[in-house]
């Protein structure tokens, strides 16, 4: 179990109480994950690349909550959420499920699946803080039934849908000097234009 | 104590406007009395200066993919073999799905919707071999020139103009007559 201290110590005393399990096969993708979770003070994370390797750390880590990806191999996201569901000794970890294809049909299968939450990648700061908050802030209840066991959507249909108001690809914020910014956004531009020029003139690939 | 240990939690038991008997399982807020709120807005200045700090293995791993994909390119993908087609096309896929999901967390946005449009073009069934290495020849070159000028950020005015040149050129690809 890969359990991760945050070097400069948590921000506030309670976030690191939080305990939360990555699952991710992407090895790359747990790494940037992990480090935003530790820069927001959480210091207790447990990794697990798949469903066999979350049976085996479930009981012993005891999530507050799961962080899963949507596309893994064998079994990916939606069926591990639903196997976890199922589990009666553990039904009620939130589960956000991150994914890179945001589409309402996928939305739609994350709800059914028992999935709290959504995450849509890329992963920044900003997205990854809306959607633990929205775990942590709003709990809500669950529905069981022999053709259902998940949370209770009903009252939240439309926030459902809704992703952050900051484009999760809007990435890191620009520089906070003026000057800096103005010529990296100089720099990129004309780099873009180049790229572009040469597009039409058909000199790339 | 964690959310899991929850073991009495308040049920109903209730009947659905069509009949079919559920139970509504009312919980605490455990998880929020325990942290005693939500992630504050301090934590994200830090989180993006260590994301910063990442850049550059960032720059290692999209630059290692697509050598990646290069490689993977060079192992043949052909019409003759289904099979083998196949398995080359989803480690192709692999990759793409995954400059996709890293792009826009390290500020390269444009990566993300030029690898996202390269995973959707590797989702077609019936292109032939040919079309489809020049598709992703054209997409992986665009990316890698997004790279190696540093284009952060949707690039300014030209942003949106490469991705709509870039998908005319596709569409030329994939609706030209066969020779």
């Amino acid at each position: 179990m890969s359990t991760v201290l945050a070097a400069g110590g948590p921000l506030l005393a309670k976030v690191d109480r939080l305990r939360v399990m990555v699952v991710d096969d992407h090895e790359e993708t747990r790494w940037v994950i992990r480090t935003i979770l530790v820069a927001f003070g959480v210091q207790r994370i447990c990794e697990a690349t798949g469903y066999a390797e979350v049976l085996k750390k479930l009981h012993a880590f005891q999530p507050d909550l799961m962080l899963v990806d949507y596309q893994m191999p064998e079994h990916d996201g939606l069926e591990l959420t639903r196997r976890l569901r199922r589990n009666r000794g553990d039904p009620f970890i939130p589960i956000v499920l991150m994914t890179s294809e945001a589409t309402p049909e996928v939305l739609a299968l994350a709800r059914d699946a028992g999935a709290n939450e959504f995450l849509a990648k890329p992963i920044t700061p900003v997205s990854l803080r809306t959607r633990l908050n929205a775990v942590i802030v709003r709990p809500r209840n669950y529905i069981s039934s022999r053709r259902y066991f998940g949370p209770d959507r009903r009252r939240r249909s439309v926030r459902l849908g809704g992703l952050d108001r900051r484009s999760p690809e809007a990435g890191p914020p620009p520089s906070e000097d003026p000057v800096e910014r103005a010529l990296s956004e100089q720099r990129h531009e004309q780099s873009a234009e180049a790229l572009l020029h040469d597009l039409e003139r058909g000199t790339v690939a | 104590m964690s959310v899991s240990s929850i073991r009495r939690p308040k049920v109903i038991h209730r009947i659905s406007a069509r009949g079919f008997p559920y139970e509504e399982i009312s919980l605490e807020n455990i998880l929020g009395a325990k942290l005693g709120g939500p992630i504050p807005d301090a934590c994200l200045h830090r989180a993006e200066r260590a994301l910063s700090a990442l850049k550059d293995q960032y720059m290692e791993w999209v630059y290692r993919d697509l050598d990646l994909l290069e490689e993977t390119l060079e192992g043949g993908l052909d019409d003759a073999d289904p099979a083998r087609r196949t398995d080359i096309v989803l480690q192709l896929r692999r990759l793409s799905h995954d400059m996709r999901g890293q792009g826009g967390t390290f500020g390269y946005p444009l990566v993300s919707q030029v690898a996202g449009a390269l995973n959707e073009i590797l989702k077609m069934p019936h292109l032939s071999a040919d079309r489809l290495v020049r598709l992703i020849r054209l997409h992986a070159d665009v990316i890698k020139r997004i790279l190696d000028n540093r284009i952060e950020g949707e690039g300014g005015k030209a942003g949106p103009k490469i991705i709509e040149r870039l998908n005319t050129l596709t569409e030329e690809v994939l609706f030209q007559e066969e020779a």
